[in-house]
């Protein structure tokens, strides 16, 4: 039996990106040193805020490599061209390459999560949060996954070396950085309107559930749904970008 | 079979730009080596990139085995195999799971890939780097484990882009024998290659190309009798002044 071209590709990206020790290792420093800081201002009174900052930013930063090095440093190393020869169509390649750069990504969401609530334990900050509300910050926080793992892939198709790659993700990880402090010094009511953009979506929901405030189904499926659909259309964005001749080969 | 059919191929869209690939034409036929040959820029490599279907061509036509890459690439590259300059390995991966990976997107069906694997070990004498990493691989492994991908679901055409670049003299003579082997397998072999003593030695084919056009072709004895040169070298550097 066949196996489906893009579980072919999504099981190489996975394996190759478990093997990038230096690269994992980096990506999971952010996913335990954001709920760590958090732990450490416990004392301080905002410092559940810059958790919904941190989370968010895991999602890019869990991604980021992956999708660096099946995008970038497919062309650098001049694989991507030997790649495309295959009798398998682009849609099923870039598929397999969004899937792992998800499953990255989910990983990153999921292990900071993991460590904020051994933080959550550790510190007085069980006092102000319960732990059932990590729980929900992984429903708000999942859909950006895909988002995330998206644009990743689709700002990467654009770089001819991991090294270019790494500058434009460095201007894409200001997105949720800024969303995340932004909003929380410059607070913005949810709304139908708020929740369809991605990230400020989930950034206020976030915030609320630090304040013990679960989000209402319809903002939730709404901003889910949002981030989901655009990811996908980077997904879709950089399957057609594959099929010009001056993206393939930089010309 | 691969047949080219006044090909053209221009780079940066403006009319000025003289064209990479100008009115191409040739055929390299089954059970036969074909080289093209031809100084750097002269249009070699955009004309496999041709071939495979990555590049279209403004105008003119190709076949691999009658498929038009340009129509029906899927078809075509089912046909091809394809070994490209810069070999792209993955440094992460070993010899095996290198061509498991290129076995599985070509849909083969496990039980013959794992005998075609063990095959393509033996034939390039891979065994004691079977299971190791592709980082820190010679030039002479790496290209053995480019060749054995491209090759990984026994294609009748093989198509090789410099493929001796960079190798010593034994891996040069292996590289040899091997081309020899596919083509008395009945297989349509086009290599690209600037190294005119490698064209000379297996090319039963040679077509000279220079600034995107086709200068000549024939064996090598007949390019040399109709450039009154002593060797293919000489021949060529008559053939591309």
């Amino acid at each position: 039996m066949r196996t489906h071209p893009w579980f072919v590709v999504f099981h190489k990206e996975v394996r190759d990106g478990l093997r990038d020790r230096r690269s994992l290792f980096f990506a999971m420093m952010f996913c335990w040193l954001g709920p760590l800081l958090v732990g450490m201002l416990c004392r301080q009174g905002p410092a559940l805020v810059l958790l919904p900052a941190f989370l968010m930013v895991t999602a890019f930063t869990g991604s980021m490599n992956v999708a660096n090095d099946s995008m970038a440093g497919e062309r650098e190393r001049g694989s991507l061209e030997p790649l495309l020869m295959n009798p398998v169509s682009l849609s099923e390649l870039v598929l397999g390459k969004w899937l792992a750069i998800c499953a990255f990504s989910l990983a990153g969401v999921v292990l900071t999560l993991l460590v904020a609530l051994a933080v959550l334990y550790a510190t007085p900050l069980h006092a102000r949060m319960h732990a059932s509300a990590l729980l929900w910050m992984l429903v708000v926080a999942v859909p950006l996954v895909p988002f995330a793992a998206g644009l990743d892939l689709l700002i990467c198709t654009f770089a001819q070396t991991p090294k270019e790659g790494t500058s434009y993700l460095g201007v894409v990880l200001l997105a949720p950085m800024l969303t995340g402090m932004l909003a929380e010094f410059f607070p913005v009511r949810l709304s139908a309107a708020i929740a369809a953009v991605p990230l400020l979506g989930q950034q206020r929901m976030l915030s609320a559930l630090t304040r013990g405030e679960i989000p209402h189904i319809a903002w939730l499926a709404l901003s889910g749904a949002c981030a989901v659909l655009l990811g996908t259309a980077a997904l879709l964005a950089t399957a057609r970008l594959l099929r010009y001749e001056n993206v393939v080969f930089g010309r | 079979m691969i047949q080219a059919d006044s090909l053209r191929k221009s780079f940066g869209g403006r009319p000025a730009v003289r064209p990479a690939v100008d009115g191409l034409t040739f055929a390299a036929a089954d059970g036969a080596i074909t080289g093209l040959v031809g100084p750097n820029g002269s249009g070699k490599t955009t004309t496999l990139r041709l071939i495979t279907g990555l590049l279209r061509p403004e105008s003119g036509q190709v076949r691999v085995d009658g498929i038009d890459p340009a129509q029906d690439p899927m078809g075509a590259r089912r046909r091809l195999g394809a070994l490209t300059d810069g070999l792209g390995n993955y440094p992460r991966l070993t010899t095996r799971e290198h061509l498991r990976y290129f076995g599985e997107l070509r849909g083969m069906p496990a039980v013959e890939l794992e005998a075609r694997t063990r095959h393509l070990l033996d034939l390039f004498e891979m065994h004691e780097i079977a299971d190791r990493r592709a980082q820190g691989f010679s030039q002479g492994e790496r290209m053995k484990l480019a060749l054995a991908r491209a090759i990984i679901n026994d294609p009748p055409n093989i198509i090789l882009d410099e493929p001796a670049n960079g190798l010593d003299v034994a891996s040069a003579r292996a590289l040899r024998t091997l081309l020899e082997r596919f083509r008395d397998a009945g297989k349509c072999v086009l290599l690209s290659s600037h190294l005119m003593a490698e064209v000379a030695a297996v090319c039963n084919t040679v077509v000279v190309v220079a600034r995107g056009k086709v200068v000549a072709q024939g064996s090598p004895a007949e390019l040399m009798r109709s450039s009154n040169a002593r060797s293919l070298e000489e021949a060529f550097v008559e053939l591309t002044a």
